[in-house]
């Protein structure tokens, strides 16, 4: 089990402190002066003092992360071998949850980047070239119904063709649990702003389950976990501290996923 | 004292003209809402045993231009959705893959004389009639959820080589995607492709294990082992 805290980059440390710094640097070229419209000016006002409330953000900024924990449990040895290839799918549900597409993209991209990628074969080909077999409601549930399904003609060929190993179930979703806070925002011809701050916190949880296609078997599972509050507060400018905990559960779950089928380490 | 001139016709002039036009037709656009999609996607082969019969294919002549088009309630706006030339691409593809014969024929029932014969025409074992009874969708915006949904419903007809209807099914086929910001004709796009490929996977897997699909191919000399479906 391993248990990591991820910050959104986008709100770092070094990016606010850059941003304090071209504040002041603007106040030296007399942005105030020429700041002629009134909601520009109000707006270059605060950023004349910027280092003050940058210590502000910086303190919401703690709060802008998403925890990680990640488990993991292995039933099979087995890595991938040389051209062989994993595949991800999302499991598509009837209800109203279902995994979203952009988190098994995410996946896919983060393992097939890095210093050992992977071969991934897209999910869009492997449903393709395997149709019908692998929709929605034709998909199999559970990896005992693999023998049945390599039974039927030409499944085991296709996926001979595709030098596929492993199979990664993702299932699980990402919801809001909690939110609060209010801000307004008002335009007027004399200028506009926002005032006020809200948040809400997110609770990532996914699970990949990993078919092993060469032994017909399940490998294991891996679970990972992330929450995290995020932040809208409205000073003139809404500003957004964003702690995308579905982000931080993929770069959690593609790491371990990568340590699971490679076999090597983190 | 200031004098204030005020232009009370500056809308004639050119620039305001263009203003007042580009204003309107902001708020024309704001008021009724038009989509129009051409339902568009990847066409899979099968990869299934096909049944070792021939198959005259029967489609109603709208098959393949079927337009469906809807005014949504609660401002939701006027949808034109081309599904026909997909969904006719679809299923001659899938029927290719389904039976070892298809061809494609205006009305069911064979009526191959002996000069047919001689010229090399013959009868197929069966005909199947699909018809597009249903396509309908749903908006996030109705449904409360955070998707699109679609579903497809067609009707297919088993027919002897006489014509004579032996099995008619309704089947299915629903698909659903989650929408961007901006993105709802790609969402409906990639939810009406999602419930074809569905209805196809159905006719494919669930149409043969048919009793009276069996009893037919039995009937015929066609020896099928249905299998369970996952």
């Amino acid at each position: 089990m391993t248990q990591n805290r991820l910050c959104n980059p986008r709100s770092s440390v070094k990016r606010l402190w850059a941003f304090a710094l071209a504040a002041t640097s603007h106040r030296k070229r007399r942005v105030l002066k020429w700041a002629w419209k009134p909601a520009a000016r109000s707006a270059a006002k605060l950023t004349v003092s910027a280092r003050r409330w940058v210590v502000a953000i910086m303190l919401l900024q703690l709060a802008s992360c998403a925890t990680t924990r990640v488990e993991q449990s292995r039933q099979t040895n087995a890595v991938l071998g040389a051209g062989e290839a994993m595949v991800i799918l999302g499991r598509a549900t009837y209800n109203d949850r279902e995994t979203e597409e952009s988190f098994t993209d995410c996946l896919a991209a983060s393992l097939s980047q890095g210093s050992n990628p992977i071969r991934l074969v897209s999910e869009d080909q492997f449903k393709d070239d395997l149709y019908p077999w692998f929709e929605a409601r034709t998909a199999p549930t559970n990896a005992n119904d693999l023998g049945r399904l390599f039974a039927e003609a030409g499944v085991q060929a296709q996926i001979d063709q595709l030098s596929i190993r492993y199979l990664a179930w993702i299932e699980g979703d990402t919801v809001t649990v909690d939110k609060g806070g209010s801000m307004s925002c008002a335009v007027s011809t004399f200028g506009g702003g926002c005032f006020g701050m809200s948040y809400w916190e997110q609770d990532a949880s996914y699970e990949a389950s990993i078919w092993d296609l060469k032994n017909l078997t399940a490998s294991g599972q891996i679970s990972a976990d992330a929450n995290g509050t995020s932040y809208l507060a409205g000073l003139v400018l809404p500003i957004p501290i964003l702690a995308r905990p579905g982000n931080a559960a993929c770069k959690g779950l593609a790491a371990q996923l990568r340590v699971f089928v490679t076999g090597g380490d983190e | 004292m200031i004098r204030i001139k005020i232009n009370r016709f500056k809308w004639l002039q050119p620039h305001w003209r263009l203003s007042v036009f580009s204003l309107s037709v902001v708020c024309a656009l704001l008021a009724s809402c038009t989509h129009t999609l051409t339902v568009s996607g990847r066409i899979p082969t099968p990869l299934i045993e096909p049944l070792p019969v021939s198959m005259g294919f029967v489609r109603p002549p709208e098959f393949s231009t079927h337009i469906h088009r809807e005014k949504l309630p609660r401002g939701g706006g006027d949808w034109t959705v081309e599904l026909g030339a997909l969904q006719n691409a679809f299923f001659e593809t899938l029927f290719d893959s389904l039976f070892q014969g298809v061809r494609p024929v205006d009305t069911p029932g064979c009526a191959v004389g002996l000069g047919d014969r001689a010229a090399g025409k013959i009868c197929p074992d069966g005909f199947l009639r699909l018809t597009l009874l249903e396509y309908a969708f749903l908006p996030p915006e109705l449904s409360g959820l955070k998707f699109f949904s679609a579903s497809t419903k067609y009707q297919l007809e088993l027919m002897n080589a006489g014509g004579e209807v032996l099995d008619t099914w309704v089947v299915v086929g629903y698909g659903k995607n989650e929408g961007g910001a901006f993105q709802s004709t790609d969402a409906l796009n990639a939810a009406s492709v999602e419930a074809l490929r569905d209805a196809g996977a159905r006719v494919s897997l669930e149409w043969p294990k048919r009793t009276r699909v069996q009893t037919w191919l039995d009937k015929i000399g066609v020896k099928n082992d249905p299998k369970p479906i996952m």
